[in-house]
């Protein structure tokens, strides 16, 4: 999750206690944010995935006032009826953009540090929970630079406008691919293939959305009232998004009032700032945290998390702020009451064992199979499961097998591109790092391949085993596999085989049941230059699912 | 003294000194017999022994390759001299050796994750690489100078210098000469002993030589289980002496249970292609269940106010965490428990240990795969007291200290994300995250079922642990055969 810097003295100026900056870290992280870092001037803190309201300082500063009981203050609600703006929408919008919603903010002060920070919270916000402008975005513009109260939301052809910290009069299109917020969220509209949505008022485009402002209503320090939009895919998303802003708006000492947006016949006025309720006994909260408490001391941990609460029957009936977004039903509500009372002071109760542990008959048997290994002097390797066509198949001297492989479509990494149908790839990668150590070289490994069957994939657990020495030949690995199928009590036999790895004539392969369950062989010296490496190479690789063991 | 030492002392006695050929033809000693002895008398003061002092320079495996095409950092530098490339593209072995020797050297810098060539990098080019030049010298049989970056060449392996400290000859002391005319070679001493002898009991009455025990011994190699190994065999042990039974799951996945029956919404930003590896091959996964797809959907619609979409559910991807193979379990579980078929008493406790992968940039110290580890609790009015108790406990067995604090994870609330100290790291390091599963993803209401579950990282625990003297995630991938062997025990 992203991490805001914060001006501590703004923050501070927004809670209105004097705090101690120990005290501010440690009621921040009990809240369940990271404080990453904290200088003279500025505090660091990683955001919660799931609080966008405390995605700013006047969220953070409204959370900790609450969570030290110093805020009282548990509704939001508009300050006049009368819609100040409204917003008449095209059908023709539906299928790119189709929703909006609005609020107005009057009287709001502005300096230098609160006018970056507002901006900087909208970026953030739209980034993340509004998955990159695409789901969320909010436009703000200063209210007195509008010309008419009608403005409308449709889709438009290619025009021009002059964007917010432009000269020119720049058409659509060329913003889209020449100016920075064009570039980085074109795509939340499809980079303007089916047209542009664009918000005007009387006189022209006041933005295009979800792009960017029109010069003309840039917000500055001398702003005095606002107009706020926030569009979206999500009706729901942009609904609870706004009331969220509106109690931001608030807490900053503005007046705040609707918007009404008009859809043919119908209108509907924002923000909805609807009243919800929750109730949940207090028997369910205990039960959960494993602790005690009675209906007052849950009234008065409710209200550290800024929820105005009240028995209501047996229940406590939990009223979810305007600007909590993130409240699904009441098992959020629990884990409020559960940070509120604090983790720390959570005492750990212990469970009975009616069952007895064991382990997976899989782990028992590979576990057996590695202390073979261990004990004829291998030494265990581990390798990543990722690789590519050149590593799996190339450098063994394979053609890749079409459909063979697990294959992967947007590997940030070059190096990655499938699962790895076998180990021995991998033996030898290690083998070849391993140069200039004294010989012999004896490893093994013991874990999955991966390979597509019928559309399906199939994960199997292999062994493969490579000796390298300058004396290393044929029967000492045949030796190996002798034991292992002994000490299992498997019947196989070895016929003649032919790979493209091993040397012609050099090469078995391992039967049992008549099924092929693996092979053994000497490394032809063409693979050997491939991995550069210089002592002859014995290995033998077997599928362990084909063994009958487990 | 040893009758080889007499014979030897009295050999050099005679000759005053003498080369090892002469002494081997004399003594009708091997090599190694009048070496030993040598060692022998010199330790005792009674002979001084002359070595001719020498190095020979040999390329590694590794030298040769750069001795033919030129060291990884400045190919990789002659690549960038032009444009700078993404580090995120810098992903083979070489690129990686490369990028670390032109940090290192100061040669190339990284501007927002480009790697671009500076002043002193472009002047470097202009000229040979000097290790390069040493590496072709070597290659080509001629000689090297000392202070020839033989140090460095020889910290990155890439060449060997075989010291060749050639034993050429021994002289007797003043103290040997005394000794020499006191000792005379006792017939009946007996050096090693043989079958023979031991059978025929002939020892009986001879005298058994004595050997050097403080000689020095060439290091034997044990073989050894791999560490992440140990450390994985150690969470286990932990975990089914608490209780818990294994299980396991596939490792790639249709979306369904990595994301989507964990109440993870599609849009969500872990479903980035950032951060998941989709597959190309199979693109789309069948899902058995359907009552529970359709369960499933419901919730996401009803609580994410959106319109599910099975075809993203079916998409096949490589897991990001283990947690699916729970999301199945439980799923399966708490169906058996409400049939009645379970025969198990509650609390019952599962967990399940393996691989998950990241899309993330890979370089010297990061990895695409990882190990997780994952418990889960069912029974009936379980608590975040009980979870807490759970992983204090299972941590304990393992040497660290745990803390608790708020967090977020979609499939759980409460959550609580939990920290780490050990005496190795001597900080808070974050471990994992656990919670009370919700009740949209166990389908069933806590009041009846509830299930407790967490999942944390493996390698965090090894690093944790004592004297390993690993330090990086990326070195236990390393799979070097002297990485191997240097690897102390977990």
């Amino acid at each position: 999750m992203p991490v805001v810097k914060i001006n501590k003295d703004y923050l501070n100026s927004l809670i209105r206690l004097k705090i101690s900056d120990e005290q501010l870290q440690d009621q921040i992280s009990k809240l369940g944010l990271e404080v990453e870092d904290m200088t003279k001037d500025e505090i660091a803190i990683e955001l919660s995935p799931a609080r966008p309201d405390l995605l700013d300082p006047v969220g953070i500063a409204r959370a900790l006032r609450y969570f030290m009981h110093k805020n009282n203050k548990f509704h939001y609600e508009l300050d006049g009826k009368t819609p100040e703006i409204s917003i008449s929408v095209s059908p023709g919008i539906k299928n790119v953009r189709p929703f909006i919603v609005g609020v107005v903010a009057k009287g709001m002060k502005f300096d230098d540090i609160s006018l970056a920070q507002l901006m900087s919270f909208t970026d953030k916000f739209c980034d993340t929970f509004g998955r990159k402008r695409k789901k969320i975005a909010i436009g703000i513009h200063d209210l007195d630079a509008i010309e008419s109260k009608e403005l409308t939301y449709s889709l438009a052809k290619d025009e021009k406008f002059t964007a917010l910290n432009s000269k020119s009069q720049d058409s659509f299109s060329l913003i889209l691919k020449t100016n920075k917020k064009g570039i980085d969220y074109g795509e939340a509209i499809g980079n303007g293939k089916e047209g542009y949505p664009v918000l005007k008022d009387s006189i022209g485009v006041l933005a295009l959305i979800p792009i960017i402002n029109s010069s003309r209503t840039k917000v500055t320090k001398s702003t005095k009232n606002l107009f706020v939009d926030i569009t979206g895919t999500s009706e729901y998303a942009v609904e609870k998004s706004i009331d969220m802003l509106t109690a931001m708006f608030s807490d900053m000492g503005a007046k705040v009032f609707p918007v009404t947006v008009l859809r043919g016949n119908s209108g509907k006025t924002y923000p909805l700032m609807e009243t919800r309720y929750i109730s949940i006994s207090l028997d369910e909260i205990l039960k959960s945290l494993g602790v005690e408490f009675d209906y007052r001391a849950a009234i008065s941990l409710a209200n550290k998390m800024g929820y105005e609460a009240a028995l209501v029957g047996k229940n406590i009936r939990f009223r979810v702020p305007e600007y909590r977004i993130d409240i699904i039903n009441e098992q959020d509500i629990i884990e409020d009451m559960a940070i509120a009372y604090g983790y720390d002071y959570i005492q750990p109760v212990g469970l009975p064992n009616y069952n007895s542990g064991a382990l997976e008959n899989t782990t028992i048997r590979n576990k057996a199979l590695e202390d073979i290994m261990v004990g004829l002097s291998f030494t265990q390797a581990m390798n990543s499961y990722l690789t590519n066509e050149s590593s799996n198949y190339e450098r063994m001297d394979m053609r890749p097998a079409k459909g063979e492989a697990v294959t992967v479509t947007n590997s940030v990494n070059s190096s990655i591109s499938m699962v790895r149908t076998w180990l021995l790839p991998s033996l030898m990668n290690n083998l070849s790092k391993s140069q200039h150590e004294k010989m012999p070289h004896k490893l093994f490994e013991l874990d999955m391949a991966f390979k597509v069957k019928e559309g399906k994939v199939s994960e199997r657990y292999h062994i493969a085993a490579v000796i390298s020495d300058t004396k290393a030949n044929l029967n000492d690995i045949k030796a190996v596999i002798e034991e292992i199928m002994y000490l299992n009590k498997v019947k196989y036999s070895v016929s003649k085989c032919s790979h493209g790895s091993f040397i012609e004539g050099r090469c078995g392969e391992i039967r049992v049941g008549g099924k092929s369950v693996g092979f053994f062989g000497e490394l032809h010296p063409k693979v050997l230059n491939n991995f550069a490496i210089g002592e002859p190479v014995v290995a033998f690789e077997v599928d362990l699912q084909e063994l009958g063991i487990y | 003294m040893h009758n080889y030492e007499v014979r030897v002392l009295n050999l050099l006695e005679k000759r005053g000194s003498a080369s090892l050929t002469e002494l081997e033809e004399h003594s009708k000693l091997g090599k190694d017999q009048v070496l030993w002895a040598l060692h022998g008398l010199e330790s005792k003061g009674f002979a001084m022994l002359r070595y001719k002092e020498g190095q020979k320079v040999v390329l590694s495996a590794e030298g040769r390759k750069y001795a033919e095409h030129g060291l990884p950092e400045s190919r990789l530098l002659r690549r960038i001299s032009e444009s700078g490339v993404k580090a995120g593209s810098l992903d083979s072995e070489e690129d990686r050796i490369g990028l670390q020797w032109l940090m290192k050297k100061k040669l190339a810098q990284m501007e927002n994750g480009i790697l671009k060539i500076n002043e002193a990098g472009t002047a470097a080019l202009k000229k040979e690489f000097p290790e390069e030049r040493v590496l072709k010298r070597i290659a080509e049989g001629k000689g090297v100078h000392p202070g020839d970056e033989l140090d460095s060449l020889k910290r990155r392996s890439l060449i060997e210098v075989e010291s060749s400290n050639e034993f050429e000859s021994a002289e007797i002391t003043q103290k040997g000469r005394e000794a020499a005319k006191s000792s005379v070679e006792d017939s009946d001493e007996i050096g090693s002993i043989d079958r023979e002898m031991i059978l025929r009991m002939s020892w009986k009455g001879k005298k058994l030589s004595e050997y050097d025990v403080s000689a020095m011994v060439e290091r034997q190699f044990a073989a050894k289980k791999h560490p992440l190994k140990q450390t994985i065999d150690r969470i286990k042990d932990a975990y089914t002496s608490m209780g818990f039974r294994e299980i396991s799951g596939p490792t790639i996945e249709p979306a369904f249970w990595v994301f989507d029956s964990l109440f993870i919404p599609q849009d969500h930003p872990a479903r980035d292609k950032q951060d998941t590896f989709f597959l190309d091959n199979p693109k789309s996964m069948e899902i058995d269940e359907k009552s529970y797809v359709k369960e499933i959907k419901e919730a996401h619609e009803k609580s994410w106010k959106y319109s599910w979409d099975i075809d993203k559910a079916r998409q096949g991807v490589l897991r990001t965490h283990t947690t699916s193979v729970s999301a199945r379990y439980v799923h399966q579980a708490i169906a058996k428990i409400l049939s009645e078929e379970n025969a198990e008493a509650l609390p019952l406790k599962v967990f399940s240990l393996g691989r998950l992968f990241r899309n993330e940039n890979i370089d010297y110290r990061h990895l695409a795969d990882f190990y997780q580890h994952d418990g889960i609790i069912i029974g009936k009015d379980l608590t975040m007291a009980n979870l807490f108790d759970t992983l204090i406990k299972l941590y304990g067995k393992l040497g660290i200290k745990l803390k608790f604090k708020p967090s977020y994870f979609p499939f759980v609330e409460p959550a609580a994300e939990f920290y780490g100290f050990s005496d190795v790291t001597n900080e808070w390091v974050e471990l994992g995250g656990s919670g009370i599963m919700r009740s949209e993803v166990t389908g069933i209401s806590r009041n009846k079922i509830s299930v407790l579950a967490w999942g944390a990282g493996v390698e965090r625990v090894l690093l944790m642990s004592k004297n390993n003297g690993i330090k990086s995630i990326a070195e236990l991938y390393n799979n070097g055969i002297g990485f191997a062997r240097d690897m102390r025990s977990v």
